[in-house]
């Protein structure tokens, strides 16, 4: 027991003086809360000022009461010749371009549809948008013009409208939230596996490459002692690495503009201290695999090589949780990563989570990281290992 | 004191000791001398418990090392092969960390260090971080490191492996005052000067074998030589031509 708080606290010490260490703990709770902001001010901004709507237009002339509409709605319109049109669109250079062909004056005024031609490019992302929204500045016209034939014909306006749809959005401003919150698991789960990873390989492989593993293995005969004061402090760090990303995301998500944005990002305190309790008992997963994972090597840079395959472990699951995410269920709780993943989302949605699910996933993960922790004190007294140098 | 008897241990089928017995009386500096890749490193690493010998034992004052490695560690101090020091932690902070984990506290450790760093002359280094010291000044460290625990038996693997003249002068008296002391000192060596001035007993070792033992004056009489080293020759050439 002695032993332990005497390895702990000189591996602690050991890493907190080292620099690659301490910035590897603290990458992510630092750019964290700047990456949210970030994002959630470029959504605020296109929210609060969508870009204005341009179109490019051939055969103006052909539809004066159109175009007038659309100045109207503030959609700036400019005259080009009918065959760049396209490539105006293609390009880039427009969001938009219409094209008012000769005979749709004449259709327009006997009453039959009347054609136009409507360029967009559904591909182009920063453009679609817009294009959508000049798009149902014509519809809207089309629309107001039927109307209005409708009544002059003495028919009621509503003979035109069979249905009348209503769409009603039940996503909660919670669950809205939960979609821009997609980040924090994502991002939780990263630091506990990324915090303490440094720490893990320098108190392992870092001793076999220093040669200082043989000393210390004359000192002591416990090397349960010696792993677990070693773990301790890469926990720490894992530790200390994760819960400040936490803490920077509750912070950045507490800065949302909740005017502009429709719904209020704050993540309540209950939820929050629960994430807390989910990612400390991962974090130590994650910690002692990778003490164990970090013994097998006889460098630092041979472990950090195992240690990036290692890293594909939250990598793989997370990429395709945040794609399509299963229910949760409780076969799944248990789970390493899945666990921990569905629950926080539940959590950060303001649903109901039960204990026994928060139960499970700790003890599931803590039982594998005792299991690695055992399976490194046996690693560490074999010869290969001692001894085993480059 | 240790004895160690018929130790023998092969690695993929190849002998790397065989059948290695000696006894190294307390108050005595005993020292094998063998050529590179003869075993003496792997001879000094069973007795301390690290290898598994396939075969004999290793007892230091009376206490089997495999059988009880806990207790025979105790009195057993051992300069390794690989001298490792933790480079972000002081020299101070490098023995305390093995003076603690062998259970003595930071004033106990730094009362025993301070007189041994006079000795060693490196006061000057013990609070400065280990990253930039010379091969000499880790030697030090590592050597102090070692023995801090004041165990009776020490072993030294080839302590003045990479030391200049003043370094190995230092590590000399160190090694004469622990004798002076009452302590068993074993080390290991292929410097034949090395052995000839301090050992009061020599383990000529060849291809894991024990060839010869005895005082210095026993060994050049045995092989009718003049120096150590044509006597070392002798006793290695001898058990060429018996195989």
């Amino acid at each position: 027991m002695n032993q332990l708080l005497v390895v702990f606290r000189k591996e602690l010490r050991d890493a907190i003086r080292d620099r690659r260490s301490v910035l590897s703990a603290l990458i992510f709770p630092l750019l964290t809360p700047l990456l949210l902001i970030f994002v959630f001010q470029m959504a605020v901004d296109e929210m609060e000022n969508p870009p204005a709507m341009r179109v490019a237009i051939a055969g103006e002339a052909n539809a004066p009461g159109l175009v007038e509409e659309l100045l109207a709605h503030d959609v700036e319109v400019e005259a080009m010749e009918r065959d760049v049109l396209a490539d105006a669109v293609r390009e880039g250079e427009f969001p938009a371009a219409l094209d008012i062909p000769r005979s749709y004056g004449e259709r327009f005024r006997e009453g039959f549809p009347a054609p136009v031609f409507f360029y967009k490019d559904g591909a182009a992302r920063r453009h679609r948008r817009t294009a959508d929204r000049i798009e149902r500045v014509i519809l809207g016209y089309s629309a107001t013009v039927g109307t209005l034939r409708l009544i002059s014909k003495g028919v009621p306006p509503a003979t035109g409208q069979p249905i009348q749809v209503t769409a009603v959005d039940l996503s909660s401003s919670k669950a809205r939230a939960a979609e821009l919150m997609n980040f924090i698991p994502v991002l939780v789960l990263f630091a506990c596996f990324m915090s303490g990873m440094y720490v893990a390989m320098d108190v392992t492989s870092g001793e076999r490459e220093r040669g200082s593993l043989e000393p210390l293995l004359l000192t002591t005969s416990d090397l349960r002692m010696l792993v677990l004061g070693k773990l301790g402090a890469a926990l720490v760090f894992a530790i200390a690495g994760s819960v400040l990303t936490l803490v920077g995301c509750v912070f950045a998500f507490g800065q949302l503009p909740q005017e502009a944005m429709g719904f209020s990002g704050a993540i309540d305190a209950s939820a929050a201290w629960m994430i807390l309790l989910l990612m400390l008992p991962l974090a130590a997963m994650a910690t002692a695999l990778q003490v164990l994972v970090a013994t097998f090597a006889r460098t630092v840079k041979e472990a950090q090589t195992y240690l990036s395959l290692f890293m594909l472990l939250p990598m793989f699951p997370v990429m395709f949780l945040s794609v399509k995410a299963p229910a949760l269920t409780a076969w799944m709780a248990p789970v390493p990563i899945l666990g921990q993943y569905l629950l926080i989302n539940e959590l950060l949605a303001g649903r109901e989570v039960l204990w026994s699910y928060l139960g499970l996933a700790g003890l599931a993960s803590v039982t594998v990281g005792v299991v690695a922790a055992w399976a490194t004190a046996l690693l560490l007294g074999k010869e290969r290992v001692i001894f085993g140098r480059s | 004191m240790l004895r160690v008897r018929n130790l023998s241990r092969s690695f993929k089928g190849v002998n790397a000791v065989s059948d290695v017995s000696f006894e190294a009386r307390d108050g005595e500096i005993t020292g094998l001398l063998g050529s590179n890749g003869a075993g003496k490193t792997t001879t000094l690493r069973m007795i301390c418990g690290l290898l598994v010998p396939d075969r004999g034992e290793a007892m230091v004052d009376e206490v089997d090392v495999t059988r009880d490695k806990v207790r025979a560690r105790m009195q057993l101090g051992m300069l390794p092969d690989s001298r490792g020091l933790y480079p972000r932690l002081t020299g101070r902070e490098n023995v305390a960390y093995f003076g603690n984990l062998r259970g003595l506290s930071q004033e106990e450790v730094d009362r025993r260090l301070t007189p041994m760093a006079e000795e060693l002359s490196m006061s000057d280094l013990l609070d400065r971080r280990v990253e930039g010291f010379s091969q000499g000044e880790r030697a030090k460290i590592a050597i102090a490191r070692a023995i801090i625990h004041e165990p009776r038996n020490v072993l030294l693997d080839e302590p003045t492996n990479g030391l200049d003249v003043m370094s190995t002068r230092a590590m000399r008296t160190l090694i004469r005052r622990l004798r002076g002391e009452g302590r068993c000192v074993v080390f290991s060596s292929h410097i034949m000067q090395e052995v000839s001035a301090l050992c009061d007993v020599i383990v000529i070792i060849s291809d894991g074998e024990v060839v010869a033992r005895g005082t210095e004056e026993e060994l050049l009489a045995q092989t009718e030589t003049n120096t150590l080293e044509d006597a070392f020759v002798s006793l290695s050439t001898t058990l060429e031509e018996a195989r």
